[in-house]
């Protein structure tokens, strides 16, 4: 996930756009969520301390929620510029609503030290509304889809179809792992590293959806006349 | 009671008195957040509650984003983040809430001014440059609100004077 954020970073820094930007924001948030869970998880694994005693991927899976939310804002500001929508309204009242989620959750974090179940309900709110940004991402590139001839453009949508289901993916993964934790109480179980796998898939088709690559392009035939 | 307290309730309330006639009138949108923000101010100078002054303060600050805000501003949008993300953490930590409205009040203080010097022309001149010198308002009360409800009282007072000259510039002073 990094090396795509570095990938879209050097994209942008070649094209110097708003919409490249919000796209490379995104995905590198969504990254630096990555990161900070297996963080996480990591220190839990090699920690003396029992988890039941001090979870530190319960405090990292917050901070990961804050930068989902970060990357959700950014996203839905990508839909917009690249779908030509005018609902600025509805681009701010996601910036200002998950922000505010990014901002109850840092707080509650730092208040109550790991304290998962306070948080319910801010997560709720966040898979809600990201849910409702990942949707819109689907529905307009199918729509789009539909609407152009082109194929370079039909391949391009398709992708950002796939970024989409592949967003979704990543909740319902964490989702039937926080059902596993809570009824087995099993650590490190496969729904979690199929979430973040998700999380990759995602910003792989979101890199080849938005650069496509001359690579990308002669595998998909673009070129081709 | 404070003379000099209720004397500056008075004022305030026929500020935002002032500002309802003024919706009533011009019926704009504008115009409807000028009151907005009036309505806050007034809460604020009448409520001397350290939990509703830090919220309703933030509702203030978005109102004042949206004042200025430019359906293609970028640092408009990423203001609306930034103070999201702080108004939810203010939600959860009162004791801090203080500091990051201030550092929030810097921020929109720095936005103002980039707009300026977009907008330095002529009739908004000197509308901007009072909406300007409200926000140092703004932000002097946000130090004052870390020592003294009253002190902060005056500075509300004053910042609340100076957005109605600067929205409405009336004619016996710009004249």
């Amino acid at each position: 996930m990094i090396y795509i954020s570095i990938l879209m970073y050097k994209r942008y820094k070649i094209k110097t756009n708003i919409t490249t930007k919000h796209l490379f924001i995104s995905i590198t948030s969504y990254g630096f969520a990555a990161i900070s869970s297996a963080i996480g998880k990591y220190i839990d694994f090699y920690s003396k301390v029992p988890q039941r005693v001090a979870s530190y991927s319960n405090y990292t899976i917050n901070i990961a929620y804050v930068f989902t939310a970060i990357g959700s804002i950014f996203l839905y500001s990508f839909i917009e510029e690249i779908f030509h929508r005018d609902h600025i309204y509805r681009k701010y009242f996601f910036a200002i609503t998950e922000g505010i989620v990014a901002g109850l959750i840092i707080g509650l974090n730092s208040v109550d030290y790991s304290s998962y179940q306070q948080m319910i309900p801010a997560i709720a709110i966040l898979i809600v509304l990201s849910s409702w940004i990942y949707i819109s991402l689907i529905v307009y590139s199918i729509r789009y889809y539909k609407k152009s001839n082109n194929k370079q453009s039909r391949i391009g949508f398709s992708m950002f179809a796939m970024y989409g289901v592949f967003l979704i993916l990543v909740f319902v993964s964490f989702l039937i792992d926080v059902i596993i934790v809570t009824l087995k109480g099993t650590a490190y179980n496969i729904e979690y590293y199929l979430g973040w796998t998700f999380a990759t898939l995602a910003s792989i088709s979101a890199y080849l959806g938005y650069v496509m690559p001359s690579w990308f392009k002669s595998i998909m035939g673009v070129n081709k006349k | 009671m404070n003379i000099l307290l209720l004397l500056s309730e008075i004022i305030q309330i026929s500020i935002f008195i002032s500002s309802v006639i003024l919706l009533y009138q011009k019926k704009s949108r504008l115009s409807l957040y000028y009151m907005l923000m009036q309505f806050l101010l007034t809460t604020l100078l009448i409520i001397p509650n350290y939990y509703i002054i830090s919220l309703l303060n933030y509702i203030l600050i978005f109102i004042l984003i949206y004042l200025y805000l430019d359906s293609r501003d970028q640092l408009g949008f990423y203001l609306i983040i930034i103070n999201s993300i702080s108004f939810g953490i203010v939600l959860t930590q009162i004791q801090i809430s203080n500091y990051i409205m201030l550092a929030n009040s810097f921020l929109i203080y720095y936005y103002h001014f980039n707009k300026i010097k977009l907008e330095f022309n002529g009739y908004y001149k000197i509308n901007f440059m009072l909406m300007g010198i409200f926000l140092i308002f703004l932000i002097l009360s946000q130090i004052m609100i870390l020592f003294s409800l009253n002190a902060v009282s005056y500075f509300i007072l004053l910042s609340s004077f100076l957005a109605y000259l600067g929205y409405t510039r009336p004619n016996w002073i710009f004249h």
